[in-house]
């Protein structure tokens, strides 16, 4: 996909973005509880987490429209913590687009460069560069309504950045949008952030997008920050079972630790095997007892499936539920000996096509790609 | 913005074109015969009888409404009038609905109630109220006498301010109530937006909110505007003879002189004057909208 430019130059817009241990406190309840950031100029930040995580209190926090109750914002080397949202000089990407509906697209998008008492010959330029951008140049006359949702969306983004913003904020900006073009304006949106260099701060619940967009993903989790990292890292090495669960498919096993067993340790599962594993669980540094209970993660796709007596020293014993073709890829559900029911995706063809349902089978996975969590608190 | 559209497709779905045209008509035709019966056959009556004498037909009526300048006086009084009331009612209304909007469920409720409440409350009693308030011994001219303010009581009651007051309040709920709406359908985010996007809370309300809530404010001064032309009690008994308006006039002339001819033709005159400015009323306002909602 191409975007025409219609800017000169490009990539020094954005401004690094400081949140420290800010905090909203609504009554009693904690909506966002001392969470820090420091978003890089012109990265890609989403904030990921389910609703009522805090994520769209922290955006509308950093916006000017909620104030913190404790902490601090800053934008490059300002303190906005206090400043009016007028004032911030932020551009916005509202949820469902918030075009002004008794304005044509043009004069949508000259409304900042109004405020900023820019000439009206700077404003008929800068109008038509951010419509060229956006690809949508001959639209400027129209009423936001005669425009599908899809071009509303590029609207509101041009609008956002037509005051040249060193920080875009994104609040859910997709989520009205099917996803066919959902997905193919995540990559729009993507490759105009970096074409521009703006730092762009995204919220979003949807997962695969926060993985497809950002630079670095922000879990949030009950008013914290459960994990940021990137893509990459908090798919392959999830910090809690929280963000193990949220983060793409994962299948959680309870057992219990019965010790080393040369360079890995051995966890047992009731009545169904026991699988070699590495390390100490995420996010403590204690030495496991032994009999102490763990829970393990295993993505579906690092499971592997071998005929009963052919998959090795430590595997699990399982029954193939349902095999589920998928296209590129087979589903399997395997039940455990202790009723669980577990996901394996192996890629279609080959082996998979042996696999019947009711074949009693056996698990096994590297104990690289098993994550060691505590085990669920009782109750 | 989405749900107006929504709410037109489920009109569509139940659309008249579902049903045969004479079936349509049987289920329209109790209210097309109350309608017929109880204001197109009394109001044509009205106006035959202006013209009407017993050999043919007179302009006498409307040419004395013509030629004495006392009752074109009291005409464009009563426009002025209800043109003064239109305004005060907007200004004291747009708050009003405004903050009905911003208000949580309960303040909500209690406002809404407080609203409504008057405007189910009979007209009588409302202006008797503001007769209680504001007669020589009333509840105002007392406390300003204890309070010390004035020594002789004030001269409010039967005049015009008197009965501009008293109206404004009455008419106040067809004023709220379509600004209100008008006001709730408008997204809040896109306040917000225009904070966003730089603009201060004072030209974020004149640049977003109060274009938007425009509608509402021409439905409510349109209904006020005629309802303020018409009305009768209020002017009648807050009123003094000083303050004929036309409906009083003629009640006076229909009641007392029993002039029945000439009353018919002051109601045609103020029924024609009503329908010329609501005429030139949404004239304008279509041009505004023409150039503001495409």
């Amino acid at each position: 996909m191409k975007i025409t430019a219609g800017r000169s130059g490009t990539g020094s817009l954005g401004r690094q973005v400081e949140i420290i241990r800010i905090s909203k406190f609504y009554g009693n309840m904690r909506a966002v509880d001392a969470v820090s950031l420091d978003v890089a100029p012109g990265e890609f930040l989403s904030l990921l987490g389910p609703s009522g995580s805090g994520k769209t209190t922290l955006l509308m926090m950093v916006a000017g429209f909620e104030t913190a109750s404790q902490g601090m914002i800053s934008v490059g080397t300002r303190d906005l913590t206090y400043v009016a949202p007028n004032e911030r000089g932020i551009g916005m990407v509202f949820q469902k687009y918030a075009l002004f509906p008794h304005m044509t697209v043009a004069q949508n998008i000259a409304f900042p460069l109004k405020m900023r008492k820019f000439s009206s010959d700077d404003i008929g330029r800068k109008v038509q560069e951010a419509l060229a951008l956006v690809r949508l140049e001959e639209y400027g006359e129209r009423m936001p309504s005669q425009l599908s949702g899809g071009q509303q969306q590029r609207i509101a983004v041009a609008r956002a950045i037509v005051f040249e913003p060193p920080v875009l904020l994104m609040d859910e900006p997709l989520g009205a949008l099917d996803k066919k073009l959902r997905e193919q304006l995540q990559i729009e949106i993507k490759q105009l952030q970096q074409r521009l260099g703006i730092t762009v701060l995204y919220v979003t619940h949807d997962q695969e997008e926060a993985l497809t967009m950002s630079d670095r993903v922000a879990v949030m989790n009950d008013g914290r920050l459960e994990q940021i990292g990137t893509p990459v890292e908090l798919y392959e090495r999830p910090g809690s079972a929280f963000v193990a669960d949220f983060i793409g498919k994962m299948n959680f096993i309870d057992g219990e630790w019965v010790g080393s067993g040369g360079a890995a340790g051995i966890v047992r599962v009731k009545d169904c095997g026991s699988l070699a594993v590495h390390g100490n669980p995420r996010g403590s540094d204690t030495v496991l007892a032994a009999r102490q209970p763990v829970r393990i993660a295993i993505r579906p796709e690092q499971l592997r499936i071998a005929k009963q007596g052919q998959g090795g020293e430590h595997v699990l014993n399982g029954v193939i539920q349902n095999a589920i073709f998928v296209g590129s890829y087979r589903v399997f559900l395997v039940r455990l000996g202790d009723e669980s029911v577990v996901h394996v995706q192996l890629p279609s063809g080959q082996a998979s096509q042996n696999l019947a349902e009711g074949e009693n089978v056996e698990l096994s996975c590297e104990p690289d790609a098993i994550h060691l969590f505590p085990a669920r608190a009782a109750g | 913005m989405r749900i107006p559209k929504r709410r037109m497709r489920l009109f569509d779905a139940t659309s008249v074109r579902q049903y045969s045209p004479s079936f349509s008509l049987a289920l329209t035709a109790p209210l097309i015969l109350l309608l017929i019966f109880s204001f197109l056959y009394p109001v044509g009556r009205l106006l035959w009888m202006s013209v009407a004498t017993p050999d043919g037909f007179t302009a006498e009526h409307y040419l004395r409404v013509w030629n004495q300048p006392l009752y074109l006086n009291i005409l464009w009084r009563t426009i002025q009038l209800a043109f003064v009331v239109t305004v005060a009612s907007f200004l004291l209304a747009y708050p009003v609905a405004y903050a009905m909007t911003l208000v949580k469920n309960r303040w909500a409720a209690v406002m809404t109630a407080c609203v409504l409440i008057p405007l189910w409350t009979s007209v009588l009693v409302r202006s008797y109220s503001w007769i209680v308030l504001l007669q020589r011994n009333g509840v105002i001219n007392n406390l300003l006498r204890d309070s010390g303010v004035i020594t002789d009581p004030l001269h409010m009651l039967y005049t015009e301010g008197s009965v501009m007051i008293a109206m404004t309040h009455s008419l106040l709920p067809f004023m709220i109530l379509p600004i209100y709406s008008a006001l709730n359908t408008i997204p809040l985010e896109l306040a917000k937006a225009a904070r966003n996007l730089g603009a201060g809370p004072i030209q974020a309300f004149f640049r977003v909110t109060l274009p938007l809530s425009l509608p509402g404010v021409y439905a409510g001064s349109l209904m006020t505007f005629i309802l303020a032309l018409g009305f009768y009690i209020t002017p009648a008994l807050v009123g003094g003879p000083q303050t004929l308006m036309m409906a009083t006039l003629i009640g006076q002339q229909t009641t007392e002189l029993l002039n029945w001819p000439f009353a018919a033709a002051l109601s045609g005159v103020l029924l024609a004057a009503t329908l010329l400015l609501v005429a030139i009323f949404r004239k304008t306002l279509s041009l505004n909208k023409g150039v503001q909602f495409g």
